[in-house]
C-alpha cells in the first residue's frame, strides 16, 4: 500500500546513470542542470520544485520540506520505526499581503513593516471605495470616531462597552422593552434589595440585640461578684481576672485561707434575648434573695446555673449562628451581583442585535 | 453492570466483604447517612457543615451552610428530598433538597427549629412531625412542622420514676412510610437505661403504651429492624443487647444475644441492623486499638465477619442496603470509609457466545462476511426484526422488589444548581 501521490512516479534507489555516468535527482532521475530544486530533510536527495508540483514562488517559504517518499515513509531516517509518525513538510506563514509570498517577520503578520502598512492601507481603501457595504460603513465609522489619531482608532473595541449602561436617548421605545420591562431583571434587582434592605438589616439588629443581652450578662455577673467579693471581705483585685465557671461554694470547700480569686460567673441563658428582664440592679437582689434555694435554676427566664452544661459556650454558638447567616447573605449578595451582571449583559446584547437589525432594515443603502 | 446478569453467589452476598473507598472531606466527618435508594450520603461535619456525596462518582454534590457546631445526626425525609439535621448549636434544621438551584439564593433550610440545649437528635415521625431529644431533658420534644408548634412526649404515670434524660428515639417501621393518618409507635431511651413505646396519632394525641429498664445505664443507640421483630440496645455498659420483639398488649421484650467484647471491654460507638429482618448486626468498637467493624448473625449470636481496612477508630455506621455498602467515619481523620461487594464482571452472561479471551487478538475479516448480496434473505431478516420490534418492551415500569428483595421506592434525584456553576465560571 503506497501512500505517495498519483503524480508521483514510485521509489527508485538510482543515484548515478549507468549510461552518461552524471549523478541524478528528483522523482525524475534527471542530473543538475540548474533548475530550482530543494533538499529533503529525509533523504539528502534534491528535488525539482516542478517535479513536486510546488509553484516556484514558494521557494523562500519552505520551512522543513520532506521528499514523497519521506512522507510515505519509503525512504529517511526514521523509515522502520513504526512508532514515530511519518514527517510531514512544513511551510513559514506567508505575509498577508496578496501577492507577496516572503515569510513573515517575527512576530508580525506581515514579510515587512512596509507591507504591513501597504496591506491596511489597501483595508482602509477598500472600505472608503465600498467594494463591501457594511465593512465599508464600520471602517468609516470607525474613521470618524478616531479623528484621525491613530491611537484611538487602535483601541477601538478594546473597552467592554457591552457591561456599560445604554446611553440614554439611544431608541427609547426599544430600550423599554428589552431592558426596563424584562422579568427576570426585575426580579433579580428585587431580590438583591430584598437582601440588602431587608434580611441582612434585620440580622443586624439581632446581631445588636444579642450584644446588648450578653453585655447585660457580664454586668450581671461583674455586679455579682463585686458584692460577693466584698460580703467576703476579700479585697484583692478581681478586675484583672476573667476565670469563669467557678463557684464560690468551691472555694470554701477548698479552704477559705487560700488566697485564690474566684469569679462567680451565672449561664445567663434566656431563650429570648430580644429584651433584658430587669435592671442588673435588681437581678442581683432577686439572686442574692433566692439564693438560699438550692433547687432553683432560673430567675425571669434567665438560667443562673454556676456550671451550666447544659449551655455551655451558648453566648459564641449565638453569635456564630447570626455570623453565619450574615455571611450567608453576603455570598447571597455577591451571587445576586454577578447574576444582575450577566442579565444585564444578555440583555445589552439584544439590544444592540436589534438595534442594528432595525438599523439595515431602515437604511437599506448609503446616504 | 446489570445485578441480574452477574453471578448471583457473588451479588447475593449478605453483607459487604471489602473496604472499596475512602472519602477524604474537608472538614472532619461526625455523622453520615444514606439516601434511601443509596444513590446519595449524606456526611454531617464537626463544623457544622453538611455535604451529600455521589455514590456513583463520590463526589460532592452539594453543600448544605447552616449549622455552626457539630452535626449530631441526619435523617432523610420520608420521600427522599427533605434532610433533617440537628446539632450542638441547639438547633435542627430541615432542608429541602427540592429548592437547590430553583431560586437566586444559597439553599437555606425550611424550617430552623430553636431549642434550649444541644440537639442528641432527630428523627421524623410522618411528613409533617418529628421528634427531638435534648441534652439534660427527662422528656423527648415533638414538632409538628407545619405550626412549628412544640410539645413534650410526657409520660403521664401517677408515680412518675426518675427515668433520667432522653437520648434517644427510633420509629417503629410500620407499611406506610409517610401516612399521616396511621398511628406511629416511637421508643425512646433515656440516660438510665429506660425504654418507653409511645403510640403518636398527632402532636396533641398520643399514648404511653410501655415502659421498662433494660440497663442502668446510658443507652446509646436503640434500632427496631425493618420487619419489626428486632430490637438492639447499644448501652455504656459495654453491651449491646438484643430482643425480639413481640407488639401484643402489653408488649413483650425477649432477651436474644449480648454482644460483649469480652477481652477488651470496650463500649460500641456504633450500631447498624441490617435490612428485612436484620440478620446481621454490625458495630464500631470504642478504643484506639481497634480500627474494624464487627460484623455478627443475629440469630445464632456468632460474630461473622471483621471488616478490616480503616486506619484508625470508627465512629458512625450506615449501611446501604441496595448499594450493599457499609459506611463508617474515622475518628481521627474524619474520612469516610467504605466497604461493599466487587463483584467480577461476567461479560459471558451478555451473550452466550461471548468469549473472554486472555490477550488481545487482531481480527482478520474473511472476504464475504459481512457481505449484504443475498437481498432475499436480507428482507426476511428484516420482517424477522420489525416483527420483534413490534412487542412493546416495557422500560419505565420499575419492579416492585430489586435484586436484593429491597423494595424499591421513587428516587429523588438533586437538581443541579446551574446558577452556582455559572458563579464557580464567572469567578
Amino acid at each position: 500500500m503506497s501512500l505517495l501521490p498519483s503524480w508521483c512516479p514510485e521509489y527508485s534507489p538510482l543515484k548515478i546513470n549507468p549510461v552518461t555516468g552524471l549523478e541524478v535527482y528528483c522523482t525524475c532521475k534527471k542530473p543538475d542542470e540548474g533548475e530550482l530544486m530543494v533538499g529533503c530533510d529525509g533523504c539528502d536527495d534534491w528535488f525539482h520544485f516542478k517535479c513536486l508540483k510546488v509553484p516556484e514562488k514558494y521557494r523562500r517559504l519552505v520551512a522543513a520540506f520532506y521528499c514523497p517518499y519521506c512522507q510515505a515513509g519509503i525512504t529517511g531516517k526514521d523509515k522502520d520505526d513504526t512508532n514515530k509518525p511519518l514527517p510531514k513538510t512544513l511551510w513559514k506563514r506567508k505575509c498577508r499581503v496578496e501577492n507577496c509570498y516572503e515569510p513573515c517577520a517575527e512576530n508580525s503578520k506581515y514579510c515587512s513593516e512596509e507591507h504591513g502598512l501597504q496591506y491596511m492601507r489597501n483595508v482602509v481603501n477598500q472600505g472608503m471605495t465600498g467594494n463591501n457595504e457594511k465593512n465599508a460603513d464600520i471602517v468609516r465609522r470607525m474613521l470618524s470616531v478616531s479623528e484621525g489619531n491613530s491611537s484611538i482608532f487602535q483601541n477601538i473595541g478594546e473597552d467592554a462597552f457591552i457591561d456599560n449602561s445604554i446611553p440614554t436617548g439611544m431608541d427609547p421605545m426599544l430600550h423599554k422593552e428589552v431592558i426596563e420591562q424584562d422579568s427576570g431583571l426585575m426580579e433579580l434587582v428585587h431580590s438583591q434589595d430584598q437582601c440588602n434592605n431587608v434580611t441582612m438589616k434585620g440580622i443586624q439588629e439581632r446581631i445588636t440585640i444579642l450584644d446588648k443581652y450578653i453585655e447585660w450578662v457580664e454586668d450581671v455577673n461583674s455586679k455579682l461578684n463585686s458584692s460577693l467579693e466584698f460580703e467576703n471581705g476579700n479585697n484583692d483585685d478581681i478586675a484583672g481576672s476573667s476565670v469563669k465557671k467557678t463557684t464560690s461554694k468551691k472555694r470554701k470547700r477548698k479552704g477559705g485561707n487560700r488566697k485564690i480569686v474566684v469569679r462567680k460567673t451565672i449561664c445567663g441563658y434566656t431563650p429570648d434575648v430580644s429584651s433584658v428582664p430587669c435592671t442588673s440592679e435588681e437581678f442581683g437582689q432577686l439572686y442574692r434573695d433566692e439564693s438560699s434555694d438550692e433547687t432553683a435554676t432560673e430567675i425571669k427566664g434567665v438560667c443562673t446555673k454556676m456550671k451550666c452544661h447544659r449551655h455551655n459556650d451558648w453566648m459564641s454558638i449565638n453569635s456564630d449562628q447570626l455570623q453565619q447567616e450574615m455571611e450567608t447573605a453576603e455570598s447571597n449578595n455577591e451571587r445576586l451581583m454577578v447574576l444582575i451582571k450577566i442579565r444585564k449583559r444578555q440583555l445589552n446584547c439584544q439590544f444592540y442585535e436589534r438595534l442594528s437589525k432595525s438599523h439595515s432594515q431602515d437604511q437599506p443603502t448609503p446616504s | 453492570m446489570n445485578l441480574l446478569l452477574q453471578d448471583p453467589f457473588q451479588v447475593l452476598k449478605e453483607y459487604p466483604e471489602r473496604l472499596v473507598h475512602t472519602i477524604n472531606g474537608p472538614v472532619k466527618t461526625t455523622t453520615i447517612a444514606f439516601s434511601h435508594n443509596g444513590d446519595y450520603l449524606a456526611t454531617g461535619c464537626l463544623d457544622g457543615t453538611i455535604i451529600i456525596y455521589d455514590m456513583d462518582t463520590m463526589k460532592p454534590a452539594t453543600v448544605l451552610n447552616g449549622h455552626v457546631r457539630a452535626i449530631q445526626r441526619l435523617q432523610w425525609g420520608p420521600h427522599g428530598d427533605l434532610l433533617l439535621s440537628s446539632s450542638r448549636d441547639m438547633t435542627v434544621k430541615v432542608w429541602d433538597l427540592k429548592l437547590i438551584g430553583n431560586k437566586f439564593d444559597i439553599v437555606t433550610p425550611i424550617h430552623d427549629l430553636k431549642f434550649n440545649g444541644p440537639i442528641w437528635g432527630a428523627h421524623w415521625i410522618n411528613d409533617n412531625l418529628i421528634i427531638v431529644s435534648i441534652l439534660e431533658e427527662s422528656f423527648a420534644m415533638m414538632i409538628d412542622l407545619i405550626t412549628e408548634r412544640k410539645s413534650f412526649l410526657n409520660i403521664d404515670n401517677d408515680t412518675p420514676l426518675d427515668q433520667g434524660y432522653v437520648l434517644n428515639c427510633e420509629l417503629y417501621p410500620s407499611s406506610s412510610p409517610s401516612s399521616q393518618q396511621d398511628d406511629r409507635i416511637i421508643l425512646t431511651g433515656s440516660s438510665k437505661g429506660w425504654i418507653n413505646f409511645f403510640k403518636i396519632k398527632d402532636i396533641d394525641t398520643y399514648e404511653h403504651l410501655f415502659g421498662t429498664r433494660v440497663c442502668s445505664s446510658n443507652i446509646k443507640h436503640l434500632l427496631v429492624s425493618q420487619n419489626g421483630e428486632r430490637l438492639v440496645v447499644n448501652c455504656s455498659d459495654r453491651s449491646i443487647r438484643q430482643y425480639h420483639l413481640n407488639m401484643v398488649n402489653p408488649i413483650e421484650l425477649t432477651l436474644e444475644h449480648k454482644y460483649q467484647d469480652v477481652i477488651n471491654r470496650l463500649q460500641w460507638n456504633d450500631i447498624k441492623f441490617s435490612n428485612h429482618a436484620a440478620e446481621y448486626l454490625v458495630a464500631s468498637p470504642h478504643g484506639s486499638s481497634t480500627h474494624e467493624l464487627y460484623l455478627w448473625e443475629t440469630t445464632s449470636g456468632s460474630l461473622v465477619r471483621v471488616l478490616e481496612g480503616a486506619e484508625e477508630e470508627l465512629m458512625a455506621i450506615d449501611w446501604d442496603f441496595k448499594g450493599m455498602k457499609i459506611a463508617s467515619t474515622g475518628l481521627e481523620t474524619g474520612d469516610i470509609y467504605l466497604w461493599s461487594l466487587v463483584i467480577q464482571p461476567k461479560w459471558s452472561a451478555l451473550a452466550p457466545d461471548f468469549e473472554e479471551i486472555e490477550e488481545n487478538i487482531d481480527y482478520q475479516e474473511k472476504e464475504d462476511e459481512f457481505d449484504d448480496d443475498d437481498i432475499d434473505d436480507e428482507n426476511e431478516n428484516k420482517i424477522i426484526l420489525t416483527k420483534e420490534e413490534d412487542t412493546p418492551i416495557d422500560l419505565i415500569t420499575m419492579d416492585p422488589c430489586d435484586v436484593r428483595g429491597n423494595e424499591q421506592v421513587p428516587s429523588f434525584v438533586l437538581p443541579i444548581d446551574y446558577k452556582s456553576i455559572l458563579m464557580v465560571q464567572r469567578l
